[in-house]
């Protein structure tokens, strides 16, 4: 393909959002797509739509993404987009325990609301890196909370009986940091 | 986490009839379907993509706010979450089956062409549908496989399983059969190419699984269910093929057959999978070559008869592909060489017998011809020649149709080996020492001093032949006696020298420093033996000199016995000196043993030569004459000074000569008309009372005649068979040093393992095991050594 073909993404609530492919990209469910969908030169593609009309833009409907959260995705797709995640499938525990990016830190740093939506997102899309950068803020709000201060943190309600929450705490003493 | 969602209590009690299973399904079905490949081929779009993604996607996730989350207990007490996930894989399963078991074969296309259709298209479906469903993949089956389900594959996978079961295994014997077809023909040529078979022959690759490890390439199901067969029709084929081709064709041109066949089928590799490369070779190997390897080789004679040496290097090649059948094939080139050489041999034997008959054509080869002790005439440069041009023929058949392989160039030195010390000329009788060294030496010899008929022959050559002689001992012994004329008969100019030394170099690399000591203690005896003239004629300038009648232009030859061995034979003859002689020998003796105290000095009569200027036998006006003579022809010629008439009595008697080296001194004499024999007649030479008087007026066309030449030294036999008789003294030497070598740090050593080693030291000769046995008897003589209690042990005795 001699032409870069133009991509849009729509979302759950009707926004259209053009973007470059490689931003887009940063989406291994639209980067799988659209290896499927634009047909590889000299393979013979099914796929005829694409024969006909080459300059009209690939529109890729999204439809568990609202167009605020969606926004919020392809900030981070483009200010990613010349970087190369290494799609390693072991996770190895030096990953996991390495601090949060700064700027992923800032970027993250919205209401808890907006935060579990760009989890889902993350997830939904298939992006690895922004999905454990979200997991990462959740687990600082955990740290170093005793449980009452996390149930209040997420608004949980405490439904262990006092004999109940006395056993789990006696099960999990080895856990306590001391 | 949203995502780690719970399924209901356990996997196996996937309600049936769960409605959001079957309502998400039924709305996927239709997509799986296209994405597969359905009847109309319809096209998949981005929108189709995203949705089926979403409803896989809401299905796993949306699941857990229907069903209670819930922890399994596992029997180690540690707590597993069942993903959802489980049902659709199933359903997809059962799909699949249901799919690949309903695509129909076109009325037109074989089963192989069917299968390769749908593969084709099966397997970019399968790709596809491993994206879309990649929610899946993400979560339910990974952990699964994580947690031990091995019987649990990522969708790709499941769609490839699914073709092995429905598709492959389930016609895998119409399959294969059309395969093979399909390569048949190829072979017979009937088709150009394979097509799209490579395709059938990739999946079956990409069928087989590693249970453990889904990346990790299988081959099980290649090797199996493909590749034993493929190796089998190729061995029936070319066991038929080859067969019939031998027969209708012959050897040669099967060589190019079987070269071609191979180049076709190892071209064909590159539509196999690289794991057939060697099992193919080896059956190629096997039928075209090793069954038919003794047929081949049978042809390697013939081909060399007729020089064609482009068929040779083609079975050569052909059959290097096979090392076994390669040593068999080097014995044959071996024993042919070896025969060729004796042929060679043979026929210069003959052609010389022939041409020494009187009247048959004798050429002008019978002057440097030699009457060996045989009386058979060996012409050494024809012999040398004859041996070279076996050696230089196969060395390029070697190079050219070998391509200088080292087994084959070894294969080419044992058998020129071989003939080059034991042949017709060389080894008349199976007994008989090799003459080889003798020849060559004798080649050496007109090299350096015939400069003209020295042509085309050469130090490369010599040197060539050199490495081939098994008993270098001899031949030094040999090079030195000729080395001992030349360096006596005359004077050797500085470009002789220069030759002479050139050779001694290359023997010295080719061997040993050692090897050549006596020869260059040879060429230092020369030149001490002239300084020690010019400290003679010195010595003798300034005292009283001619006064005291010394000879004053002197030219002493001191020569080391132990190098110069050939010089002193037959030199123990009795003579007296003529006294006008005895004061030189006296002064040059005293003069000698000053520098040199406590060296024995013998004089070597025979040896010496004399110039004469004669005063009185030239015709008035005339210029003097210059003889030249032999020490001994001067003590017969001296008493005609004060007489005309001598008998040979009183001669004899003079000179105390024996009668055999008085006459051939006096032949000479007589020949040339300087003395007149009374009565005339070699018979009556010795008889006391022949009279010989000498003329009053010599003539003749030159002026310097030389007289020494005529005379016959030594009888060639005697010298032939002592300068065998030397090296066969140097052969015992040598071993019983090596006897003692190996004795001094052993101590102790059995027979055989003492001439084992023997052998291995001696490189100069072979000895014979009664060479060696010869020696160690005469060590035991000499208390060098002492037979052990057991009879079969030596003891060293210091």
């Amino acid at each position: 393909m001699t032409k870069e073909r133009q991509i849009a993404i729509i979302t759950s609530d009707g926004d259209r959002f053009p973007v470059e492919r490689k931003v887009a990209e940063k989406s291994i469910l639209i980067k799988n797509m659209l290896k499927n969908l634009l047909p590889v030169e000299g393979e013979e593609g099914e796929d005829s739509e694409s024969d006909e009309e080459d300059d009209e833009p690939i529109e890729i409907p999204t439809q568990n993404v609202r167009s605020a959260v969606m926004k919020n995705i392809l900030e981070w797709c483009e200010h990613y987009k010349d970087i190369n995640f290494p799609d390693d499938e072991q996770d190895d525990d030096s990953k996991k325990s390495a601090p949060i990016d700064p700027w992923d830190s800032n970027f993250l740093n919205v209401d808890q609301e907006m935060l579990y939506e760009i989890i889902l997102a993350a997830n939904y899309l298939n992006i690895k890196p922004l999905l454990n950068a979200g997991c990462k803020v959740v687990a600082e709000m955990i740290r170093g909370k005793s449980p009452e201060e996390i149930r209040k943190t997420f608004n949980i309600v405490n439904d262990f009986t006092p004999e109940e929450e006395a056993a789990i705490r006696r099960e999990n003493e080895w856990a306590e940091d001391r | 986490m949203t995502t780690v969602v719970a399924s209901s209590a356990s996997s196996t009690s996937a309600v049936q009839g769960d409605p959001f299973l079957e309502r998400t399904w039924r709305e996927i079905e239709p997509s799986v379907y296209i994405i597969l490949g359905d009847d109309k081929n319809s096209p998949l779009d981005s929108r189709m993509y995203t949705q089926t993604y979403s409803k896989v996607y809401n299905y796993c996730t949306t699941a857990s706010s229907k069903r209670a989350p819930s922890v399994n207990k596992d029997r180690d007490g540690k707590g597993t979450v069942k993903l959802v996930g489980a049902e659709l894989y199933y359903k997809l399963q059962e799909y699949l089956k249901y799919y690949l078991e309903n695509l129909r074969q076109k009325e037109t296309e074989t089963f192989l062409q069917f299968y390769i259709r749908n593969w084709q298209r099966y397997l970019i479906g399968s790709t596809r549908l491993n994206d879309v469903l990649d929610y899946i993949n993400r979560y339910w089956v990974a952990k699964e496989r994580a947690d031990g389900h091995r019987e649990i594959y990522d969708i790709l996978s499941l769609c490839l399983l699914s073709w092995r079961d429905y598709k492959f295994h389930a016609n895998l014997p119409t399959l294969i059969n059309e395969v093979m077809e399909q390569i048949r023909l190829q072979r017979e040529s009937k088709i150009d190419s394979v097509g799209n078979l490579s395709v059938a022959i990739k999946s079956f690759v990409l069928l087989g699984f590693d249970v453990n490890d889904l990346k990790k390439q299988n081959l099980s199901v290649y090797i199996n269910d493909f590749e034993k067969a493929f190796l089998t029709e190729t061995y029936n084929f070319y066991t038929e093929e080859s067969d019939r081709y031998i027969h209708e064709h012959g050897v040669v041109n099967y060589l190019v057959k079987a070269q071609q066949r191979i180049d076709e089928e190892l071209k064909r590799l590159e539509e196999l999978n690289d794991h057939t490369r060697r099992p193919l070779n080896d059956v190629l190997n096997q039928v075209l070559i090793t069954n038919h390897a003794d047929e081949i080789r049978a042809e390697l004679t013939p081909l060399l008869d007729q020089e064609r040496y482009a068929d040779v290097s083609r079975m050569n090649h052909l059959l290097r592909r096979v090392p076994m059948t390669v040593e068999p094939l080097l014995q044959d080139l071996q024993s042919y060489v070896k025969q060729q050489g004796l042929n060679a041999v043979q026929q210069l034997s003959e052609e010389l017998q022939a041409s020494s008959v009187p009247g048959e054509d004798p050429h002008h080869r019978l002057h440097h011809i030699r009457h060996s002790k045989k009386g058979e005439t060996v012409d050494a440069k024809s012999y040398i020649k004859a041996l070279l041009s076996v050696y230089f023929k196969f060395r390029d058949v070697v190079e050219g149709a070998f391509d200088n392989n080292e087994s084959f160039v070894k294969a080419l030195d044992s058998a020129c080996q071989s003939f080059i010390n034991t042949n017709p000329i060389a080894t008349p009788t199976p007994r008989s020492k090799s003459r080889t060294p003798d020849l060559l030496a004798k080649y050496s010899d007109e090299l350096l001093r015939k400069k003209d008929v020295a042509e085309n022959m050469s130090v490369d050559e010599l040197m060539t032949l050199f490495k081939f002689v098994d008993d270098k001992e001899s031949f030094e012994v040999w090079y030195r006696r000729y080395l001992s004329k030349r360096l006596m008969g005359g004077t050797m100019s500085p470009e002789d020298e220069e030759r002479e030394e050139v050779i001694i170099q290359r023997l010295k690399t080719a061997n040993s420093i050692e090897y050549t000591t006596k020869i260059t203690n040879m060429f230092n005896d020369i030149r001490v033996s002239r300084e020690l003239g010019s400290v003679y004629r010195e010595a003798i300038s300034d005292s009283t000199g001619g006064a005291k009648g010394y000879i004053s232009d002197l030219e002493p030859r001191i020569l080391d016995s132990s190098s110069w061995n050939a010089i002193f034979r037959g030199s123990n003859e009795s003579f007296i000196l003529p006294k006008e002689l005895i004061s030189t020998q006296e002064k040059f003796q005293f003069i000698y043993q000053e520098r040199y105290s406590g060296r024995q000095l013998n004089w070597i009569w025979n040896r010496s030569r004399i110039e004469l200027k004669i005063n009185n036998l030239s015709r008035p006006g005339k210029p003097p004459y210059h003889f030249t003579v032999t020490l001994f022809q001067y003590a017969l010629l001296s008493p005609f000074n004060d007489n005309d008439t001598m008998s040979a009595y009183q001669l004899l008697e003079l000179t105390a000569l024996p009668s055999e080296v008085f006459k051939a001194s006096m032949i000479p004499l007589v020949k040339n008309k300087l003395l007149i024999q009374n009565p005339a007649g070699d018979e009556h030479m010795t008889n006391p009372t022949t009279q010989y008087t000498i003329v009053k007026e010599y003539t003749s066309k030159r002026i310097k005649v030389n007289f020494a030449a005529g005379v016959r030294m030594v009888d060639t036999r005697n010298e032939d068979r002592e300068t065998n008789e030397e090296v066969e003294r140097r052969h015992h030497e040598l071993l019983k040093a090596c006897i003692v070598r190996i004795m001094k740090a052993r101590k102790e050593c059995k027979h055989e393992r003492l001439t084992n080693e023997v052998y291995q030291i001696i490189d100069r000769f072979k000895p014979t095991v009664s060479d060696i046995k010869r020696a160690i008897e005469v060590l035991i003589d000499e208390q060098y050594l002492a037979r052990g209690d057991d009879g079969s042990t030596y003891v060293y005795l210091s």
